[in-house]
Formats: structure tokens, sequence, C-alpha cells
């Protein structure tokens, strides 16, 4: 670049003399090997060409034009180069651009470094392509690039791309087998490049309507391209050469011709799937597919993009923009709600983001993704996920602290009504598996979509750490936030799940709530605390009661262990209830009985000077802080000197239950 | 509290009883702070006593569990030899907590009749979705039944011949569309891959068979590339066993080259003069 | 790292003390260590932005031990944060030195540690060994985007709620009860 050149470069104002169709005009009229030192109107064409691709991105007829004068060997190497690097799209780019690339790579009259870069070129816009079908029919004709040692590594990137079913074919396998050795993963050597292309696309979206420039795409299907990173469903394409057969002869129909739940149902059992699995995230009809059919490709097809494109929106390169981010984790929301059941990469996803992650951004549909989570053997579950929902929960607001327990609750809910089961079936299968018993074999995938290994170890075990854990940071968390209503109302929601695990989910266990929130339930203020710990108490005996009633010969060496362990816990359940019925009935609060009762808050000495009638009484049904408005209320209509008749009609009764 | 006031009437709370209550507190104040004052100087004399390192040579999380223990149960020693606190005896003081304390729990349960309100919320339209899943996955569930059930009758019904009539013509079908691009393969092939000529093969004899007098390699006809490339299929259908054609000196080597170099045929990898279509088809 | 018993004396002198000064009435002090243009003060600024009480103070310092001569005036440190910049091993081995000066006190829960989020290509330090760090000194760590103010904002709102319990404003709780949640620390519970 001369002194001239570089000085007009740095001003603005001269560069901006030449418009782009002024630039593309000169560079598509240039004739072969143009004098370059010192051509002032070359370096402003190319000038202008980089200052509006990174501002606004190329309109897409430039692009096309452009992709010609690069590679048609006009220009030397080194400009050719920038201009490929300067093919930022503004909206889309046109399929007609990518077929002009390969067909100049197959005169090869572009350089060997050109060639590679447009290859390159294409993985980094293949999102923003207005087609796929196009390139695609050139797979054969791409897969010959493969020899190139230069390009093998994109080339490759490129057909994982662009790969459907019907291409892995056993040439082509043997062909990438040979080449397998070189190949182990593809570089992600183009950050800056896709930076720049990423920064121009979250402008557009952010600055509203795009300017159609080729006429055939409306801007709202232009900015739904560039955002949404799940595909359409595209089935394969129609060759030109399958299209000359009779159309009845292929009975299968192309999912793409799948409109309605209707038409699915009508050709259910001839569907010709589509090229990208991915697009089952957002399309209801394809997930009926995934639940029924049985081939296992379809899942690992889905979770190998799955796995790729978390890592690539969360931790590799995340946008600017977080809404592309949000849709995709809204979509695999309703996605994994559906099938009843978390995508194995999306946890493995998750375990990784939750060490980075810094505890506010997608907060929402993070938390409801952990929900789905699988069984895992305690340890496994409490270093990858809960350790750091831990320290969340330890430096956040009594907000998130809420938040956080709705989300435990709904877990510690989808453990035992779905994932026990799912474990057992799976546990169950898989020794089958081992012992060739073909039958069991068959009855299992009706338990998973995404099957995966499964350790062996004990379920109740987690699910009864799990609670020990959730218990410990209501405790701690009853303190920080000063027994806040808010934080109360999400831990009795936890308990009341906790309460029915024997009779709602047949499980051989049953786990007290903590002292701590116990009592804070029966000293609080609010009615509502009060009586849902009352409740669950309710909840708790029947639970007992059914328990003591098993048939103990029916059970499991473990569940009658756990039966046993669950059955010792009724002292202290019995030690609960009498304490509120002494307090709420009684009038006995903090009173010494001969069945010791578990608090004793105040000592002996402490209370002497204070009217003994006054504490005991202080927490009666018609004393008690949360209960005293209601017995004011209760008492106005009938406050005629009745008084006394109503107080007498109180009494107390024996809800606890015996214990064995 | 309701109860309280109105049993004695409301409490009006009078300028100078609560100036009375300010003394309590400050008094109750006072104390506090000797306690905190005598503590942290005890504090300090003890940290003079402390000669123990600061960290030891090795990662320094032994030394701070440890530290960590002892603190905590010294903590759980405070905790139980501590009697929970009472409120002052003055009745300002005891009315202004307790309304402290109610208000801060109306604050709450408002905030909780909130979050009740859109937690009802989401559980209806949480139903609602599961419901219609329902629905949907039943009428899959129906459908599928249908077919499997329509397929085992066909199946023992043997309606051969419904079957036997299709698939001829599917086989028809095929036949004609075989044909169809068979002969776009051959205009291509013969447009863009003639025969050699006299003087190319001339050419080429004179480059690779330098002693040149081998009659019968100059009589031979050359097989054009079409019948070569159909040769190779025909044996790669009629015996996929073993697909290998024999190279015989019919066979123009350029065009050989041209096939095994463009991955089209592949040669026997133990017989140089043999070669196979690569099997695109499977 | 072996010192004789001279330097370990003078060592003993410079250390911070978490309670060799009075408390100041409601009042909550915390100091952020960190090498120069980590970006402390934007930190510190965002902490005081979110924080509802009027007494709170942020002190930054690049290293420890802090000067001597204005320790008198200085208040008593509630709890120290230390800024780790993870596109420099420099700023690893100023908080690892400064580490020493610190009353074992301290890391009974008045101790954090925060790490800078950087692109994978300008990271310098393994993510292990910042990790490490905070282990072998049982203190938690954030990771912070150093470019983003709202990420900012929500670290600075973690250490005024860990502040808050370290400085002992929550009545009934102590840094070391919430570490009894741990896994590892809650064997026999119950």
């Amino acid at each position: 670049m001369t002194s001239k050149a570089k000085k007009r470069k740095s001003d603005g104002a001269v560069v901006n003399d030449v418009t782009l169709a002024e630039a593309v005009q000169y560079l598509t009229s240039c004739k072969s090997r143009p004098k370059i030192q010192g051509n002032v109107e070359l370096q402003n064409s190319l000038n202008k060409i980089d200052c509006v691709a990174t501002e606004t991105g190329l309109p897409a007829e430039d692009i096309t034009t452009l992709v010609s004068v690069a590679a048609n060997g006009t220009f030397p190497e080194a400009i050719c180069s920038r201009l490929i690097r300067n093919l930022i799209p503004a909206t889309v780019v046109p399929s007609e651009a990518v077929i002009r690339a390969i067909s100049w790579m197959s005169t090869n009259i572009p350089s060997s470094k050109i060639q590679g870069l447009l290859v390159r070129w294409i993985i980094l816009i293949y999102n923003m392509l207005d087609t796929l079908n196009d390139l695609h029919a050139l797979y054969g004709v791409l897969f010959y690039f493969l020899e190139n040692e230069v390009m093998c590594r994109s080339v490759c990137h490129l057909l994982y791309l662009l790969t459907r079913k019907e291409d892995v074919k056993l040439f082509r396998v043997r062909l990438l087998v040979r080449l397998q050795k070189r190949l182990v993963f593809f570089p992600q050597r183009d950050r800056v490049w896709l930076a720049r292309i990423k920064a121009v696309a979250d402008r557009q979206i952010v600055e509203g309507p795009v300017i159609d420039v080729t006429g055939r795409y409306t801007s709202e299907q232009a900015k739904r391209l560039k955002r949404d990173v799940i595909p359409s469903v595209q089935s394969t394409a129609v060759t030109t050469l399958s299209s000359d057969l009779p159309k009845s002869f292929g009975q299968s129909v192309p999912f793409s011709e799948i409109t309605s739940f209707q038409l699915l149902l009508q050709n259910f059992d001839r569907l010709e799937l589509p090229c990208q699995m991915a697009a089952a995230l957002k399309n209801r009809n394809l997930q009926h597919v995934l639940l029924c059919y049985p081939d296992p490709s379809i899942p690992m097809r889905l979770s190998y993009w799955l796995d790729h494109v978390l890592c690539e929106e969360f931790l590799v390169n995340p946008s600017k923009d977080p809404s592309r981010a949000e849709e995709l984790l809204q979509n695999l929301i309703t996605f994994t709600e559906f099938l009843k059941e978390s995508v194995p990469v999306c946890e493995n996803f998750l375990v990784k983001y939750l060490h980075v992650w810094n505890g506010v951004d997608f907060r929402p549909s993070v938390l409801k993704l952990i929900t789905r989570f699988r069984l895992h053997p305690f340890k496994v579950l409490s270093d990858l996920v809960l350790e750091p929902l831990r320290k969340l929960f330890l430096c956040s607001s009594v907000y998130c602290k809420c938040q956080l327990l709705i989300m435990f609750t709904q877990l510690l809910y989808n453990l035992v009504t779905v994932e026990l089961l799912r474990y057992r079936i799976c546990c169950k299968w898989q020794q089958g598996k081992n012992n060739l018993e073909i039958s069991s074999v068959d009855d299992s995938n009706n338990v998973c979509v995404f099957t995966e290994e499964v350790e062996e170890f004990n379920p109740e075990e987690t699910i009864s750490q799990y609670v020990e854990y959730v218990g410990n940071l209501i405790e701690v968390g009853l303190l920080i936030e000063q027994d806040s209503p808010l934080l109360m109302h999400c831990i009795l929601n936890f308990y009341e799940v906790l309460s029915d695990l024997h009779l709602e989910h047949s499980m051989m266990l049953i786990i007290l709530p903590r002292p701590s929130v116990v009592y804070t339930s029966l000293f609080s203020n609010s009615a509502t605390s009060l009586s849902r710990m009352c409740h669950i108490f309710c909840r708790y005996r029947e639970n007992f009661l059914s328990m003591k009633n098993v048939e103990v010969t029916s059970l499991s060496a473990c569940d009658q262990q756990y039966r046993i362990m669950s059955l010792k816990r009724i002292k202290q359940f019995n030690m609960f209830i009498m304490d509120y019925s002494n307090s709420l009935w009684r009038r006995l609060a903090f009173c010494d009985t001969e069945k010791r009762t578990i608090f004793q808050m105040l000592s002996e000495t402490d209370l002497e000077n204070v009217d003994s009638n006054l504490y005991r009484q202080c927490f009666s049904l018609y004393r008690h802080p949360a209960l005293v408005g209601y017995f004011v209320s209760y008492l106005k209509p009938h406050s005629n000197g009745e008084r006394r008749l109503i107080l007498s009609s109180f009494k107390a009764s024996s809800g606890y239950v015996k214990q064995n | 509290m309701a109860e309280a006031s109105t049993e004695r009437g409301p409490v009006v709370i009078q300028s100078d009883s609560y100036n009375k209550a300010e003394d309590v507190l400050k008094e109750h104040c006072e104390e506090m702070w000797k306690e905190v004052k005598q503590l942290q100087a005890k504090l300090v004399k003890i940290r003079h006593q402390d000669h123990s390192p600061v960290t030891s040579n090795a990662s320094p999380v032994l030394d701070i569990y440890l530290a960590r223990q002892k603190r905590l149960i010294a903590q759980i020693a405070v905790m139980k030899g501590k009697n929970p606190s009472k409120l002052p005896d003055n009745e300002v003081i005891q009315f202004e907590c307790v309304k402290e304390e109610l208000e801060k729990s109306v604050g709450g349960l408002q905030d909780t009749l909130a979050l009740v309100r859109s937690e009802q919320k989401e559980v209806d339209s949480e139903i609602e979705k599961e419901e219609h899943f329902k629905v949907e996955v039943e009428q899959v569930k129906t459908v599928l039944q249908e077919k499997l059930n329509e397929a085992l009758r066909q199946q023992q019904a043997g309606d051969n011949a419904i079957l036997i009539r299709e698939m001829q013509r599917k086989e028809l079908a095929l036949k004609k569309h075989c044909k169809k691009i068979m002969r776009h393969m051959a205009e291509f092939v013969q447009k863009h891959f003639p025969e050699p000529n006299e003087s190319q093969l001339a050419k080429w004899r004179k480059q690779h068979t330098p002693t040149a007098d081998d009659s019968s390699l100059n009589n031979v006809e050359v097989l054009p590339l079409i019948r070569i490339l159909q040769d190779l299929l025909n044996q790669c259908i009629d015996s996929p066993h073993n697909a290998y054609i024999d190279i015989d000196n019919r066979f123009w080597p350029p065009y050989v080259e041209l096939l095994v170099r463009t991955g089209i045929a592949l040669r026997n990898p133990h017989n140089t003069q043999q070669i196979r279509l690569t099997p695109f088809h499977l | 790292m072996s010192r004789d018993l001279n330097q370990f004396e003078t060592l003993r002198k410079d250390e911070l003390l978490p309670f060799n000064k009075l408390p100041i009435f409601m009042q909550e002090v915390m100091l952020i260590v960190g090498i120069q243009g980590i970006g402390k003060h934007a930190l510190a600024k965002a902490i005081v932005e979110s924080s509802t009480s009027k007494t709170l103070q942020c002190r930054t310092a690049t290293h420890l031990p802090l000067p001597e001569e204005h320790s008198a005036e200085r208040p008593r440190i509630d709890m120290v944060v230390f800024m780790i910049d993870s596109r420099s091993s420099a700023s690893y081995i100023q908080v690892e030195q400064s580490l020493q000066y610190i009353n074992r006190q301290y890391f009974l829960g008045k101790i954090c540690f925060i790490a800078t989020k950087v692109p994978t290509e300008t990271q310098n330090l393994e993510v292990e060994s910042i990790t490490q760090l905070c282990d072998d000194h049982g203190s938690c760590l954030f990771w912070m985007d150093p470019t983003s103010g709202a990420d900012r904002t929500v670290v600075a709102k973690k250490l005024l709620e860990m502040l808050n319990i370290s400085a002992g404003l929550k009545p009934g709780i102590t840094p070391l009860l919430t570490d009894c949640t741990h896994r590892l620390l809650n064997m026999q519970s119950f």
C-alpha cells in the first residue's frame, strides 16, 4: 500500500467517496493482472468494501459477484485473500455464491491457499445460506477435494456439516477412515473472522428491519435465518436423477411435507426423516417420531449436534445477543418436558456451564433444565451439580434462594416420579443385555429415548443424601434470611413432596423435616406456616401407618433395611407432635413432661422470674401470635359473655403415632 | 397484640415513655459495647501468646481446616451455653419490636401471595400442556396399533398376488429409469472421453513399448471407455463376490489409469491386472 | 519456602489481623487486593452501588502487607477479596505472596477469590492452578468477565452477601456455619 493510499484509508471521508456499487463495478471490470502499486482506485474500492463489510455486511448479490472476482485469478493472492475475508453477509448468502466458489475451485485457477480460504468461508457462513440443497448437490464434488493436503481439514469440517444419512457410503467411510489418522479435531482457527461475521449479524438484529437486497427474502426471514441456531426441517433434496422416478415408487414421504399432526398420523409408517435431526428441538411432530422410532442413530445424531451447539453458544463463542441462546434453551426445555427425559449431552453441558456460571445469566432456564437430571450416584451429583448451586445459594438474595429451592423441589419430584423407575428398568435391561436375554432387551427401549450406560448404585441412597443436602441449605438459609415467609413457603413445598415418598411414590423411605423448620413453623407469626406444617405432619402420619402395614416378605433386602430405618424415625416424629400439641392444645409449651420434648429452649433458672402460666400459654391456640388475629375475629360475633364456654370446648387430641 | 390493645384500650405512647425506652436501649448498648471491648482486648492478648506458625511448607489447607474445627467447637460451646435473649422489660420497646416484626412478616407474606399466584398460573398452564401431550400421544398410539394390525392381517391373508403385481410394476419403472441414465452416461462419456485415434495410440505405444515390434498390440482394437464401464457395472452386479475384471491389451491404459485415479475403479491389491468398480451402492 | 525465624517474626508484624481493632458501629469494610489494571476500583464502585447500607467501605491494595504508615487510621477489615488476572501469571504470584501476610483467622470465612474470565487464547494461567489455590485456602472462587458491567454487579452482590455474614451483621449465622453445608464437612450430621 502506498503512503498516499494509507493516508486515504485513515481519512474516512475520502474512502466514502466511492460507493459500494462503484467499488464492486470497478473490481469486476478489471482486466487480468492489473497494476497494483499506486493504483488508488483499486485501493479505494478495497477499502470501501472493507468498511461496508465490517459495518453493515455486504448485500447478497455483491457477495456472489465478489466470490467470482476473488476466485477467477484476476488479482494476486493477497488481494483475493483480503476480499474473501471481507465476504461478510448483511443478511443471507445466496447459494449461488457458494456454487460459484466451488466451480472456480474445480478449475484450479485459484491457488490452493485461496481454495482453502473459500472452504473456510463456506463453513463460517454455513448457517446463513439461503438454502442448503444446492450446496448439498455438490457433495460428491466436495468429497474429491479431500485429496488436497491443504484443504483436507476444512473440507472435512464442511462435509461434517453437510452430510446426510444417504451420503454415508462404504467407499466414503473407507476413505475417511484412512484420513482419520491425520484429523483429530476441526481446528477453531477462524475465531476473529467468525467474531466479525457475528458482530454484523448481531447488529442487524438489534437495528431491526434489514433492507431486502435480493428481493427473494423478506427481512423477517433473513433475520430468522441468522438468529435460529436450530435448523428447520429439510428433507433430502430431490435430486435431478430421482425426480425422474415415478412418485409412487419411493413410498416414503419426506418429512418437510408433514406440516400437520394429522399428516403425521397418516404417514407415520413411511416417513423419510429430515437430514438435520436437530430440527426435532422445535418440531413437535418430529418429537413424536423420536419417541416411537426404534432407530438408535436418530437420538445419537441429535446428541452430536446438541453437544456441539451448546458448547459453541455458551462456552466457546458466547454471542453478545443473548436472545438466540435463550431461545435455544427454551426449545430444549419444551423438548425435555415433552420427552420427560433429559438429554445426556445436555447434562454434560450443564455441568461444564455451572462451573463458570455467574448465577444470573439464563437462570430460570438453566434451573429448569437441572430439574430433569437423571439419577446419579450422590457423589457425582453433588460434585458436579449441587456444589456450584450450594455456593450460589449461600451468597444470593432471598429471591434466588427461593428459585433454587423450587428447583430442588422439582428435582426431587422428578427423581422419585420418573427417574427412579427409569433407573431400575435401565439397570435390569443392562443386566439382561449382559446375560443376553433378548426378551428383556426388547422391553427396555420404552423407558429412554437417549439410552446411556448406567452405573450400579443405590438410588435410595442418592435420594436420601440429596434430601440431607437440601436440608442443610434450608437450615442455613432460614438463618440467613431470618425466617423469611417467602423462603418458608418454598421450604414447606419441599417437605410437602418429601412427606409423601412412601404413599405417592411407593418408596420405602420416610425422611423427617429438619427440627429447625418444624419449630420455626411452630413459633412463626404466620398462620399458613403453622397450619401447613400441621398438614405435613398428617401426611407423615399416614405414610408411617401405611409403611408399618407393608407385607415385609414381599420387599427386597434393601427396601427392608430402609423400612426399618424409616420406622425408627417415628420416635422423633412423635416428639414433634408432642411439642405441637403441648404448645397449641395443652397450654404446656416449654414444659418438661415425662416424655422429654426435643426443644429445651429455656432453662428453669431463666424462667424463674417469669409467670409460668404466661410462657406456657403464649403458644396456645388462642394466644399464638399466628392465630391470635383469627381468634379475635372469631370471638367478635360471639362476644356476649359466652367466651368461657367456647374456650372450654377446645380439647387436646392425641395425633401421634404409636411407636412399634 | 391486637387482643392486648383492645383489653387495655389503644396504646397511646407518650413522648416521655419514648425517652425512657431510649434510655433503656442506650444502657443496653453501653453494656454490650463494654463486653465487645473486653473481648477484643482478650483477643489481642491471646494473639501475643500465640506462636504457632502461620502456614507450613505444604499446602495450608490442613492448617486452615484444623483452625476451623477448633473454631466450630468453640462456636458450638458458645451456642450451648447461651440462653435465648429476652426483650427488655419496657413496653414501648416490646411494642415496637413486635410491630416491626409483624410488618416485616406482612411484607414477606405479600411477596409469597404473588409467588403463589404465579405458581398457580404456571401449574394451570402445565396441566393444559400435559393434557394436550397426552391426547397427541394417545392418538399416535392408536394409529400405530391400527397400522400394526393392518400389517399383520395382510401378512396372514397372504395377499401375494397384489404384492407381486406391485413388485412387477416397480421393476418395470426401475428398468426404464436405468435405461435412461445409462443413455445419459453413454452420451456424456462419448462426448468427453472418445476412443483414442490412431495417432494417439501410436504415440502412446512409442513411449511405452520401446521395442515396438509387438505386432499383437498394434492390431488389437481398443475398447471404448463406455464398454469398460459397462463391463465393470455388469461384473459388479452379476458376481458381487468377485467383481474384478481382467485387463487385457484391449484396455487402453490411460483410461484405466483415469478410472483408478478418480476413484471410479479399484485395482486388485493382489493382481495389478484386475480392476473392479468402486462399490458406490454400499 | 523455608524462612528463618527472624524473617518469620518480621512477617508476623505485617500480618493483617481480623480482630486487632474494634469494629465501627454498623460498618463493614472490604479490602480488594489485585495487580494494577485488573479493575479493583470498578468492582469497588459496583459493590458500593449495589449496597443498601450507607456504611460500607471498600479499600484496594495491589499487594500485602499494607504499608505501615497509616495503619493506625485504617479500620478493621472484615473481608479480603483477592483478584487474579487469568492472563497474567504475575498477578497470580502476587496474590500467592500476599496470602502469606494474612492471619489464619481470616481463612475461617473472611476470604474470597475472584478470577477474570478471558477468551481462551489470552488465558495464561491454567484454570486448575487457580481453583487449586482457592481450594488450598478453603475459600470460594468467583469468575468474572472484566469487560461486562453486568457481570461485575452480579459478583458485587454476591460479595455483599458474604460480607454481611463475615462482618457479623446477620444474627445467629457465621461463615463457618454456612460452610457446614458442604458435603465433605457434613459426614455425620443428623
